[in-house]
């Protein structure tokens, strides 16, 4: 980790030890991606997702004001772990308990994520519809390995077999197609509207 | 972990499906807690999977149905179909083979078979503290650093190497085996966790029975396949109740 990160992150977590507010909403802005990341990755309920996310917000500030996070360079770890226990624990309990639990959270106590971050990513219906349009512009073949890899989770191998195809071509055609998913959202996030 | 090799061991995709081991998971969330372009690639790859799971087959081409939707769209059609073709081999068979004769050609390993012979490679964790090394040591370093990269094929002449310069070590034998495997060089493959298994009692041991089986299955071979399971079910400890899942659906 560069020596300017170790740094932010030391210093974000001791003003957030302070009580510092406005600390608060950093956290929030610079964390909650990549927890929704996690969560939605983990759990196939997005409101689910969103609720653990604000808990683990919620747990890493009340750590952190505890004094419990001794080295605070580490900073994105302790949050990732505390994600990754809260998920953990999620999971264990509906492999308990057939009904959905109440998480009980005070959404209001974590501020909104910064709408520039990339939650936008996950949050916005238009950027699923262009993800669809995205899709809908690929080879055919190009959309198959992606559907056989994302959705029913074959490897390149696999795919091969199926398709009649290497599985170095496989594996090929997939970075392309997702390269181009992605250069394509980025182009269209740039612009605002769909460029097509 | 580092960018490129999230990229090369395809560790998105394996994350968002499942196929990513407790240690694995751990280390890329690591890494994408502190690397945006990887948290970029997770994000779009994550809206993916949703639409895909959303649209399902709907974003396929007609002609491009994967094929466990069309087998089961087209199961009763292809039951009878089948019953029907059974029916005229047995007739065929009987007229011109005889009972007693050898089938003419190999046989075609079901698709059933073929998902249950799937392999995940094994996690492989270098040793934290290495001191000096040995020859074999170093191929076999060199051979994994290309495993956990996700390039077997490229591992192969390496772990091959190490296998020559130092037969006895179960783990070279092991993930030489693997790689072969993966590789689909099915036979150099059994014949690899053959050796591992004859080393005897090995961290290994376990895993080179459970994969073996996987190799039969693939093969079609379902006597040999659960004569392995039932070792590790017996014998075993970690991958007991995946060989006696896998028991169950050979039932």
């Amino acid at each position: 980790m560069p020596d300017r990160n170790r740094e932010r992150w030391k210093d974000l977590a001791l003003r957030l030890q302070a009580g510092d507010a406005a600390s608060e909403s950093e956290l929030a802005r610079l964390f909650y991606p990549h927890l929704m990341a996690m969560a939605a990755s983990r759990l196939s309920d997005r409101e689910t997702a969103r609720e653990i996310v604000q808990e683990a917000l919620l747990a890493v500030l009340s750590a952190l004001r505890q004094g419990r996070l001794r080295e605070p360079e580490k900073l994105p770890a302790f949050v990732a772990g505390t994600g990754r226990n809260l998920i953990n624990s999620h999971v264990r309990s509906l492999a308990k308990r057939p009904e959905p639990v109440t998480l009980g959270l005070e959404e209001a106590t974590i501020p909104d994520p910064d709408p520039d971050s990339g939650e936008l990513l996950f949050e916005e219906e238009e950027k699923r519809d262009m993800v669809l349009a995205v899709l809908k512009k690929l080879e055919p073949a190009d959309r198959r390995i992606l559907y056989l890899t994302l959705s029913e989770g074959l490897n390149p191998r696999e795919i091969a077999l199926e398709m009649g195809l290497k599985p170095e071509t496989i594996r090929l055609r997939k970075s392309r197609a997702l390269k181009r998913v992605r250069q394509k959202l980025q182009k269209m996030t740039r612009k605002g509207r769909l460029d097509y | 972990m580092d960018c490129d090799r999230i990229e090369r061991g395809e560790i998105v995709e394996k994350y968002l499906t499942g196929r990513l081991d407790r240690a694995g998971q751990e280390e890329f969330e690591a890494h994408y807690f502190s690397c945006s372009k990887c948290l970029q690639k997770l994000q779009v790859s994550r809206l993916l999977q949703e639409k895909l799971w959303e649209q399902g087959e709907k974003i396929l081409p007609k002609t491009q149905k994967p094929y466990r939707v069309w087998i089961k769209r087209r199961a009763w059609a292809v039951s009878a179909a089948a019953v029907a073709l059974v029916v005229v081999g047995v007739a065929l068979w009987w007229q011109f083979m005889g009972p007693g004769r050898a089938p003419a050609g190999p046989e075609e390993t079901p698709f059933s078979l073929m998902m249950l012979a799937r392999i995940e490679p094994p996690s492989y964790i270098p040793p934290a503290l290495r001191g000096a090394e040995d020859e074999a040591a170093e191929r076999f370093r060199i051979g994994m650093k290309h495993y956990q990269d996700g390039l077997y094929g490229e591992a192969v002449p390496d772990l091959r190497a190490a296998a020559e310069l130092n037969p006895e070590r179960a783990g070279i034998r092991f993930f030489l085996g693997i790689c072969l495997l993966l590789t689909e060089k099915t036979n150099e493959g059994i014949e690899e966790l053959r050796k591992t298994i004859s080393l005897g009692d090995s961290v290994y041991l376990e895993e080179a029975h459970f994969y073996l089986a996987k190799a039969y299955l693939g093969k079609g071979d379902v006597g040999a396949a659960k004569a392995e399971l039932n070792w590790v079910q017996e014998k075993g400890s970690n991958l007991k109740e995946e060989a006696a899942q896998i028991l169950a659906q050979l039932r």
